[in-house]
Protein backbone atom coordinates (compact mmCIF):
# COMPACT_ATOMS: atom_id res chain seq x y z
CA UNK A 1 0.00 0.00 0.00
CA UNK A 2 1.30 3.66 -0.74
CA UNK A 3 1.08 6.22 1.74
CA UNK A 4 -0.01 9.44 0.32
CA UNK A 5 1.00 11.41 3.47
CA UNK A 6 -0.69 14.81 2.77
CA UNK A 7 -3.68 13.47 0.52
CA UNK A 8 -6.10 15.21 2.62
CA UNK A 9 -4.64 18.82 2.38
CA UNK A 10 -4.57 18.66 -1.75
CA UNK A 11 -8.48 17.74 -1.16
CA UNK A 12 -9.09 20.02 0.85
CA UNK A 13 -7.39 22.74 -1.00
CA UNK A 14 -8.84 21.13 -4.53
CA UNK A 15 -12.28 21.54 -2.31
CA UNK A 16 -11.55 25.16 -1.52
CA UNK A 17 -10.76 26.18 -5.30
CA UNK A 18 -13.52 24.36 -6.21
CA UNK A 19 -16.02 26.21 -3.85
CA UNK A 20 -15.06 29.67 -4.96
CA UNK A 21 -15.70 28.73 -8.49
CA UNK A 22 -18.79 27.69 -7.46
CA UNK A 23 -19.23 31.11 -5.93
CA UNK A 24 -18.30 32.93 -8.68
CA UNK A 25 -20.81 30.60 -10.99
CA UNK A 26 -23.58 32.13 -8.57
CA UNK A 27 -23.29 35.42 -9.04
CA UNK A 28 -20.99 35.91 -5.54
CA UNK A 29 -23.89 35.02 -3.24
CA UNK A 30 -22.71 35.35 0.34
CA UNK A 31 -24.45 32.16 1.58
CA UNK A 32 -22.56 29.91 -1.18
CA UNK A 33 -19.38 30.52 0.94
CA UNK A 34 -16.09 28.98 0.46
CA UNK A 35 -15.44 27.86 3.66
CA UNK A 36 -18.98 26.46 4.43
CA UNK A 37 -19.25 24.32 0.98
CA UNK A 38 -15.33 23.49 1.05
CA UNK A 39 -16.10 22.17 4.55
CA UNK A 40 -19.68 20.18 4.10
CA UNK A 41 -17.88 18.02 0.53
CA UNK A 42 -14.66 17.44 2.51
CA UNK A 43 -16.98 15.91 5.72
CA UNK A 44 -18.84 14.30 2.84
CA UNK A 45 -15.72 12.35 1.34
CA UNK A 46 -14.41 11.28 4.94
CA UNK A 47 -17.20 9.66 5.21
CA UNK A 48 -17.93 7.84 2.21
CA UNK A 49 -14.62 7.17 2.63
CA UNK A 50 -14.79 6.04 6.12
CA UNK A 51 -11.05 7.73 7.25
CA UNK A 52 -9.95 7.54 10.65
CA UNK A 53 -9.02 10.58 12.79
CA UNK A 54 -6.10 9.84 12.77
CA UNK A 55 -5.40 9.59 9.35
CA UNK A 56 -7.54 12.65 8.70
CA UNK A 57 -5.56 14.45 11.08
CA UNK A 58 -1.96 13.74 9.88
CA UNK A 59 -3.40 14.06 6.27
CA UNK A 60 -4.28 17.45 6.51
CA UNK A 61 -0.91 18.24 9.29
CA UNK A 62 0.71 20.63 6.68
CA UNK A 63 -2.34 23.15 6.74
CA UNK A 64 -3.07 22.82 10.48
CA UNK A 65 0.09 24.05 10.95
CA UNK A 66 -0.14 27.15 8.88
CA UNK A 67 -3.41 28.48 11.10
CA UNK A 68 -1.36 29.94 13.59
CA UNK A 69 0.68 31.80 11.71
CA UNK A 70 -1.22 32.79 9.16
CA UNK A 71 -3.61 34.68 12.05
CA UNK A 72 -0.01 36.49 13.46
CA UNK A 73 0.15 37.71 10.00
CA UNK A 74 -3.11 39.64 11.33
CA UNK A 75 -0.82 42.02 13.13
CA UNK A 76 0.33 43.63 9.76
CA UNK A 77 -3.13 45.18 8.86
CA UNK A 78 -3.57 45.93 12.63
CA UNK A 79 -0.89 47.62 12.43
CA UNK A 80 -1.41 49.52 9.66
CA UNK A 81 -4.88 50.36 10.97
CA UNK A 82 -3.94 51.65 14.10
CA UNK A 83 -1.07 53.65 12.66
CA UNK A 84 -3.18 55.71 10.20
CA UNK A 85 -6.64 55.88 11.78
CA UNK A 86 -5.70 57.73 14.30
CA UNK A 87 -8.50 58.49 17.37
CA UNK A 88 -11.33 56.94 15.10
CA UNK A 89 -9.32 53.92 15.10
CA UNK A 90 -9.45 53.54 18.59
CA UNK A 91 -12.74 54.27 18.97
CA UNK A 92 -14.28 52.07 16.62
CA UNK A 93 -11.15 49.11 18.89
CA UNK A 94 -13.48 50.22 22.18
CA UNK A 95 -16.44 49.75 19.96
CA UNK A 96 -15.44 46.17 18.87
CA UNK A 97 -14.24 45.09 22.67
CA UNK A 98 -17.66 46.10 24.33
CA UNK A 99 -19.56 44.63 21.28
CA UNK A 100 -17.71 41.33 21.70
CA UNK A 101 -17.90 41.17 25.53
CA UNK A 102 -21.80 41.65 24.72
CA UNK A 103 -21.45 38.61 21.76
CA UNK A 104 -19.43 36.16 23.99
CA UNK A 105 -22.25 36.89 26.98
CA UNK A 106 -24.93 36.57 25.18
CA UNK A 107 -24.33 33.65 23.75
CA UNK A 108 -22.57 31.92 26.53
CA UNK A 109 -26.09 32.58 28.38
CA UNK A 110 -28.03 30.98 25.64
CA UNK A 111 -25.58 27.83 25.50
CA UNK A 112 -25.51 27.12 29.23
CA UNK A 113 -29.47 26.32 28.29
CA UNK A 114 -27.52 23.05 26.49
CA UNK A 115 -24.87 22.77 29.47
CA UNK A 116 -21.38 23.83 29.90
CA UNK A 117 -19.80 22.41 27.20
CA UNK A 118 -22.09 24.36 24.42
CA UNK A 119 -21.79 27.18 26.84
CA UNK A 120 -17.83 27.56 26.39
CA UNK A 121 -18.19 26.90 22.39
CA UNK A 122 -21.10 29.65 22.21
CA UNK A 123 -18.86 32.02 23.64
CA UNK A 124 -16.11 31.77 21.91
CA UNK A 125 -18.22 31.44 18.53
CA UNK A 126 -17.42 35.28 17.30
CA UNK A 127 -13.78 35.23 17.75
CA UNK A 128 -11.67 33.98 14.72
CA UNK A 129 -10.32 29.65 14.84
CA UNK A 130 -6.89 30.38 16.08
CA UNK A 131 -8.04 32.10 18.88
CA UNK A 132 -11.34 30.69 19.72
CA UNK A 133 -10.19 26.91 19.81
CA UNK A 134 -7.29 27.27 22.43
CA UNK A 135 -9.77 28.93 24.88
CA UNK A 136 -12.08 25.97 24.54
CA UNK A 137 -9.39 23.20 24.56
CA UNK A 138 -8.04 24.94 27.75
CA UNK A 139 -11.70 24.61 29.51
CA UNK A 140 -11.59 21.28 28.24
CA UNK A 141 -14.74 22.19 26.02
CA UNK A 142 -15.51 20.22 22.59
CA UNK A 143 -12.55 21.81 20.15
CA UNK A 144 -14.37 20.19 17.03
CA UNK A 145 -18.24 21.67 17.82
CA UNK A 146 -15.74 25.17 18.00
CA UNK A 147 -14.31 25.17 15.24
CA UNK A 148 -17.44 24.30 13.24
CA UNK A 149 -19.26 27.15 15.42
CA UNK A 150 -16.84 29.60 14.34
CA UNK A 151 -17.47 28.73 10.57
CA UNK A 152 -21.11 28.59 10.81
CA UNK A 153 -21.94 31.90 12.89
CA UNK A 154 -19.16 33.68 10.20
CA UNK A 155 -20.99 32.51 7.54
CA UNK A 156 -24.85 33.28 9.48
CA UNK A 157 -23.55 37.12 9.97
CA UNK A 158 -21.94 37.53 6.59
CA UNK A 159 -25.17 36.39 5.00
CA UNK A 160 -27.57 38.29 7.47
CA UNK A 161 -25.51 41.17 8.29
CA UNK A 162 -25.99 44.02 5.86
CA UNK A 163 -29.87 43.58 6.12
CA UNK A 164 -30.53 43.22 9.65
CA UNK A 165 -28.29 46.57 9.97
CA UNK A 166 -29.94 48.19 7.32
CA UNK A 167 -33.49 47.55 8.80
CA UNK A 168 -32.39 48.68 12.14
CA UNK A 169 -31.17 51.53 11.35
CA UNK A 170 -34.41 52.61 9.41
CA UNK A 171 -36.47 51.43 12.89
CA UNK A 172 -33.51 54.39 14.93
CA UNK A 173 -34.12 56.73 11.46
CA UNK A 174 -38.34 56.00 12.17
CA UNK A 175 -37.95 56.68 15.99
CA UNK A 176 -35.93 59.86 15.70
CA UNK A 177 -37.22 63.65 14.53
CA UNK A 178 -33.42 63.86 13.32
CA UNK A 179 -32.74 61.46 10.93
CA UNK A 180 -29.49 59.68 11.42
CA UNK A 181 -27.33 58.86 8.60
CA UNK A 182 -26.41 55.14 7.53
CA UNK A 183 -22.81 54.69 8.80
CA UNK A 184 -21.04 51.80 6.42
CA UNK A 185 -17.78 51.95 8.58
CA UNK A 186 -20.43 50.96 11.65
CA UNK A 187 -21.87 48.48 9.75
CA UNK A 188 -18.32 47.10 8.56
CA UNK A 189 -17.27 47.01 12.42
CA UNK A 190 -20.00 44.95 13.65
CA UNK A 191 -19.53 42.44 11.06
CA UNK A 192 -15.95 41.52 11.69
CA UNK A 193 -16.75 41.75 15.72
CA UNK A 194 -19.49 39.24 15.37
CA UNK A 195 -18.72 37.25 12.32
CA UNK A 196 -14.51 37.58 12.34
CA UNK A 197 -12.12 36.66 9.62
CA UNK A 198 -15.64 34.90 7.26
CA UNK A 199 -17.80 38.16 7.54
CA UNK A 200 -14.55 40.30 7.41
CA UNK A 201 -13.86 38.70 3.91
CA UNK A 202 -17.71 40.22 3.10
CA UNK A 203 -16.74 43.93 3.94
CA UNK A 204 -13.79 43.42 2.15
CA UNK A 205 -15.86 41.87 -1.21
CA UNK A 206 -18.53 44.76 -0.89
CA UNK A 207 -16.59 47.62 0.45
CA UNK A 208 -13.62 47.82 0.42
CA UNK A 209 -12.75 51.06 1.65
CA UNK A 210 -14.35 49.87 4.93
CA UNK A 211 -12.24 46.52 5.27
CA UNK A 212 -9.52 47.90 7.66
CA UNK A 213 -12.38 49.08 10.12
CA UNK A 214 -13.97 45.20 9.80
CA UNK A 215 -9.96 43.80 9.76
CA UNK A 216 -9.46 46.14 12.98
CA UNK A 217 -12.55 44.53 14.87
CA UNK A 218 -12.02 41.17 14.28
CA UNK A 219 -8.46 41.00 15.37
CA UNK A 220 -9.35 43.48 19.00
CA UNK A 221 -12.28 41.24 19.10
CA UNK A 222 -10.25 38.28 19.16
CA UNK A 223 -7.37 39.53 21.24
CA UNK A 224 -9.65 41.27 24.34
CA UNK A 225 -11.83 37.89 24.40
CA UNK A 226 -8.43 35.94 24.36
CA UNK A 227 -7.69 37.93 27.47
CA UNK A 228 -10.74 37.87 29.60
CA UNK A 229 -12.70 34.79 28.55
CA UNK A 230 -10.27 31.91 29.63
CA UNK A 231 -10.22 33.68 33.51
CA UNK A 232 -13.94 33.31 33.23
CA UNK A 233 -14.55 29.91 32.25
CA UNK A 234 -11.72 29.28 35.04
CA UNK A 235 -14.30 30.61 37.47
CA UNK A 236 -17.20 28.50 36.17
CA UNK A 237 -15.39 25.32 35.76
CA UNK B 1 12.43 35.82 3.80
CA UNK B 2 13.74 37.91 6.96
CA UNK B 3 9.71 38.69 6.85
CA UNK B 4 8.65 35.50 6.74
CA UNK B 5 10.71 34.83 9.41
CA UNK B 6 9.47 37.92 12.07
CA UNK B 7 6.43 35.96 11.21
CA UNK B 8 7.22 32.71 12.29
CA UNK B 9 9.39 34.00 15.12
CA UNK B 10 6.47 35.98 16.80
CA UNK B 11 4.31 32.69 16.50
CA UNK B 12 6.98 30.35 18.28
CA UNK B 13 7.27 33.27 20.82
CA UNK B 14 3.70 33.21 21.42
CA UNK B 15 3.69 29.80 22.02
CA UNK B 16 6.77 29.41 24.00
CA UNK B 17 5.33 32.09 26.41
CA UNK B 18 1.61 29.90 26.48
CA UNK B 19 3.36 26.70 27.30
CA UNK B 20 6.07 27.78 29.77
CA UNK B 21 3.30 29.85 31.79
CA UNK B 22 0.69 27.26 30.70
CA UNK B 23 -1.64 30.08 30.30
CA UNK B 24 -5.32 29.51 28.72
CA UNK B 25 -4.45 31.81 25.86
CA UNK B 26 -3.19 30.59 22.86
CA UNK B 27 0.53 31.12 21.57
CA UNK B 28 -2.08 32.73 17.81
CA UNK B 29 -3.20 35.85 20.06
CA UNK B 30 0.19 36.22 21.62
CA UNK B 31 2.55 36.52 19.06
CA UNK B 32 -0.60 38.98 17.11
CA UNK B 33 0.15 41.40 19.97
CA UNK B 34 3.62 40.82 19.78
CA UNK B 35 4.30 41.44 16.15
CA UNK B 36 1.70 44.36 16.15
CA UNK B 37 3.69 45.69 18.97
CA UNK B 38 6.97 44.91 17.27
CA UNK B 39 5.64 46.96 14.20
CA UNK B 40 4.43 50.27 15.81
CA UNK B 41 7.79 50.10 17.36
CA UNK B 42 10.13 49.86 14.15
CA UNK B 43 6.85 51.20 11.14
CA UNK B 44 10.12 50.54 8.96
CA UNK B 45 9.44 46.37 9.46
CA UNK B 46 6.40 46.70 7.85
CA UNK B 47 7.52 46.56 4.40
CA UNK B 48 9.60 43.26 4.62
CA UNK B 49 6.67 41.46 6.64
CA UNK B 50 3.80 43.03 4.15
CA UNK B 51 4.16 40.28 1.16
CA UNK B 52 4.58 37.05 3.23
CA UNK B 53 1.38 38.43 5.49
CA UNK B 54 -0.54 39.33 2.97
CA UNK B 55 -0.07 35.46 1.17
CA UNK B 56 -0.49 33.88 4.68
CA UNK B 57 -3.66 36.01 5.43
CA UNK B 58 -5.40 35.48 1.65
CA UNK B 59 -5.57 31.65 2.51
CA UNK B 60 -6.87 32.02 6.01
CA UNK B 61 -10.23 30.50 4.90
CA UNK B 62 -8.90 27.40 3.44
CA UNK B 63 -6.73 26.93 7.04
CA UNK B 64 -10.13 26.61 8.31
CA UNK B 65 -11.57 23.73 6.70
CA UNK B 66 -10.19 20.95 8.38
CA UNK B 67 -10.48 21.84 11.90
CA UNK B 68 -14.49 22.61 10.93
CA UNK B 69 -14.32 18.97 9.39
CA UNK B 70 -13.52 17.88 13.01
CA UNK B 71 -17.17 17.99 13.84
CA UNK B 72 -17.82 14.71 12.17
CA UNK B 73 -15.62 13.24 15.48
CA UNK B 74 -17.55 14.69 17.83
CA UNK B 75 -21.09 14.54 15.95
CA UNK B 76 -23.18 13.50 19.06
CA UNK B 77 -23.13 16.91 21.06
CA UNK B 78 -24.30 18.42 17.61
CA UNK B 79 -27.20 15.92 17.56
CA UNK B 80 -27.99 16.41 21.04
CA UNK B 81 -28.16 19.69 21.31
CA UNK B 82 -28.65 21.16 18.06
CA UNK B 83 -31.05 24.13 18.82
CA UNK B 84 -29.50 25.54 21.97
CA UNK B 85 -26.47 26.26 19.40
CA UNK B 86 -28.87 27.64 16.69
CA UNK B 87 -30.80 29.81 19.03
CA UNK B 88 -27.49 30.58 20.94
CA UNK B 89 -25.57 31.81 17.43
CA UNK B 90 -28.91 33.24 15.62
CA UNK B 91 -29.98 35.50 18.12
CA UNK B 92 -26.76 36.51 19.66
CA UNK B 93 -25.24 37.21 15.66
CA UNK B 94 -28.53 39.80 15.48
CA UNK B 95 -28.53 41.51 18.64
CA UNK B 96 -24.28 41.57 18.41
CA UNK B 97 -24.43 43.74 15.50
CA UNK B 98 -26.88 45.69 16.33
CA UNK B 99 -24.88 46.65 19.70
CA UNK B 100 -21.61 47.13 17.62
CA UNK B 101 -22.91 48.99 15.48
CA UNK B 102 -24.71 51.49 17.89
CA UNK B 103 -21.19 52.08 19.96
CA UNK B 104 -19.45 52.63 16.53
CA UNK B 105 -22.20 55.64 15.75
CA UNK B 106 -22.51 56.81 19.61
CA UNK B 107 -19.06 56.82 20.14
CA UNK B 108 -18.54 59.03 17.10
CA UNK B 109 -18.43 62.90 18.21
CA UNK B 110 -19.30 64.32 15.05
CA UNK B 111 -22.62 62.18 14.69
CA UNK B 112 -25.97 63.76 13.27
CA UNK B 113 -26.68 63.26 17.10
CA UNK B 114 -24.00 65.42 18.39
CA UNK B 115 -24.91 68.11 15.78
CA UNK B 116 -28.80 67.94 16.55
CA UNK B 117 -27.92 68.52 20.38
CA UNK B 118 -26.49 71.28 19.96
Amino acid sequence: VIHLTHLWSVVVIAATLAAVALRRRLGGRAAANPVLLASASVLLAILVANVSRAHFTQGTRPLRNLLAPATVALAVPLAHQLRNGGRRARRDALAAALGGFFVAALAGLIGALAGRDVAVTMATKSVTTAVGVPIVAAADGPVELAAAAIVVTGVVTAVIGSAVLRRVSALVRAGERNARAENPRARAVAMGTTGHAIATAEVLRRTPEHGGAAVLALIVNGITTALWLPFVLRLLR
Amino acid sequence: MLGLGLILGASTAGRLVSKTFDLPIGGAPLGLILLTAVLLRWPALHRLVKLPAAGLTASLGLLFVPFVVDVRFRWNIVADHWLAIACAIAVSSVVGLTVTATLVDRLEPSAPQAEADQ
